[in-house]
């Protein structure tokens, strides 16, 4: 499937169906999953309102891990098969991904202020969305420091695989360090359970997410792709003059 | 095996030659934890509880201005091409480097840390654990500096960028680490955390020279 | 309504919240389409050009 795709002008073409497509979706889960979780799900017994933080709180550190593994996935794509797109769809996800972490680090600390009578606990979580929003900054920050684009796709590329095998490693050593200190998290952000009436508009509402991401990667993606031709025309304008 | 011999020897006569370097850094480490009492105060319980935490993230904090010359002398000289060509895997080269920083800066580290330990009114008794867990320590961390080093070749900032693409990777080796000094200073046992920092150490052991190997064939072509 | 709008109390943490997700994902959006849109006007002028110069020509 992927060498199927990696024409870029093939790729485009099926883009272009998708992303009005991936639009479509967004509002379609959104609405009801907005419904759902501000009219249609219960208040829990012992967060109260606050559970409707976990709506946007638990889709977005979804899709915040998910875009890290898939952005290592293009890279690995990238690095064996040398395929300019699988660069282009790791440097689009990148914007996206990091928003989501963001967003995930500031609704857990609102959620916590009132569960846990602080703005911020070293929950284990918390501090590991932490590090994955750095790892995120990193990579934008190293790809976009060279003065030769494919250069600065390499680093990144080789820089996303050395950090996907490291989460799981960061993800360890985080819980462990937690567990030794104990925090003063006593409500789980997120727990295991959760009543089927959460359930919907969670789900719901992680579809949206993911409906968005995949809308957004797509435009940017487009982007990219065209500020390369626009680069590479200039360039042999430059050079060859009329010959264009 | 000989490549390897004179990578080592040509590293570290480099760094003899620039034992400013060395030297820089090793100040570097102790004012930072001469920074600590007067920041926090002089009462030595205070101290003692904090003292594994400020050691290794003076550690860390040192070790980091030594990763950009990682790399960089090779290329300015148009050594890096020099170290392509060895007749050697690159991987081992890789690694032959990370041996010779080591000696160069993680092994000063290691050796003036019971030093440190008794100004910030560490128990001796745990040492030896303690600088065992920091010259593993930083071994890894160098490791994270060659990829590190190796990335930014070519790149318009050095310095800042190679700080923010090690530091959230070296989170494991700093919870570890500090976590083994604490239980060897408190006398329990150490043996778990420092388990665990020679495993995350060892696995960089497996990632670190191809990735850097990889990097730098990149940034030469 | 006002009882909705006050979340049992909490209307100082859900709110904001909401508020800063769609404030980030609208950026991002906005930002995204309007990047997007600016190159492919950049790309068609760049194709205009040419041909420009070849009926002048």
């Amino acid at each position: 499937m992927f060498d199927y795709l990696a024409n870029p002008a093939r790729f485009q073409r099926i883009a272009n169906v998708i992303r009005p497509l991936a639009w479509l979706i967004f509002i379609i889960t959104l609405l009801p999953g907005l419904y759902y979780a501000f009219f249609n799900s219960p208040a829990d017994y012992q967060q109260g309102e606050t559970v409707r933080i976990m709506y946007i709180h638990v889709p977005s550190a979804w899709m915040a891990l998910m875009g890290y593994v898939l952005m290592a996935l293009m890279a690995l794509f990238y690095l064996v098969w040398k395929h300019p797109l699988a660069d282009i769809a790791a440097r689009s996800m990148a914007l996206p991904g990091a928003a989501f972490a963001f967003i995930t680090l500031v609704t857990g600390s609102l959620w916590g202020a009132p569960m846990w009578g602080t703005w911020w606990v070293w929950d284990a979580r918390l501090t590991s969305m932490l590090i994955l929003l750095f790892l995120y900054i990193g990579y934008m920050v190293l790809v976009d420091s060279f003065d030769r684009e494919d250069r600065g796709s390499k680093a990144g590329a080789v820089l996303l695989l050395v950090g996907v095998i490291n989460i799981p490693i960061i993800k360890f050593s985080v819980d462990w360090w937690n567990t030794l200190h104990q925090g003063a998290s006593v409500i789980r952000v997120g727990g295991p359970l959760i009543d089927a009436s959460m359930l919907i508009p969670l789900l719901l509402m992680a579809a949206a997410a993911k409906w968005w991401f995949i809308a957004i990667t797509l435009i940017r993606m487009r982007t990219l792709m065209g500020e390369r031709r626009l680069q590479s025309r200039l360039a042999s304008r430059r050079e060859g003059g009329a010959h264009d | 095996m000989q490549a390897q011999w004179a990578v080592l020897k040509r590293d570290l006569l480099l760094g003899w030659r620039g034992l400013s370097d060395t030297i820089a850094g090793i100040s570097f480490f102790v004012m930072i934890i001469a920074l600590v009492p007067l920041a926090v105060g002089p009462d030595t319980a205070t101290l003692t509880v904090i003292a594994p935490a400020i050691l290794w993230i003076a550690a860390l904090l040192a070790t980091l201005p030594q990763m950009e010359r990682l790399f960089a002398r090779d290329d300015a000289e148009g050594g890096l091409d020099h170290l392509l060509m060895i007749p050697a895997p690159l991987p081992l080269t890789v690694l032959t480097k990370i041996a010779a920083a080591w000696l160069l800066i993680g092994l000063p580290l290691t050796l003036t840390a019971p030093l440190l330990g008794m100004m910030l009114a560490l128990p001796l008794a745990g040492m030896a654990m303690v600088m065992l867990a920091l010259a593993i320590g930083t071994f890894g961390l160098l490791m994270l500096g060659m990829i590190a080093a190796a990335l930014v070749l070519g790149a318009r900032r050095g310095g800042v960028l190679i700080a923010i693409l090690v530091l959230p990777l070296a989170m494991p080796i700093l919870i570890f680490g500090v976590a083994t000094s604490q239980a060897a200073m408190l006398g329990e046992n150490a043996m778990p955390p420092f388990q665990f920092l020679l495993a995350v150490v060892l696995l960089l052991l497996a990632i670190t020279p191809w990735a850097t190997a990889m990097s730098l064939r990149h940034a030469a072509e | 309504m006002t009882e909705f709008l006050q979340m049992g109390g909490y209307a100082a943490f859900i709110w904001p919240s909401w508020g800063l997700a769609v404030l980030v994902l609208l950026g991002v959006t906005v930002s995204s389409l309007r990047h997007g849109r600016r190159i492919q006007k950049e790309l068609e002028q760049s194709e205009l050009k040419p041909e420009q110069k070849k009926e002048q020509s």
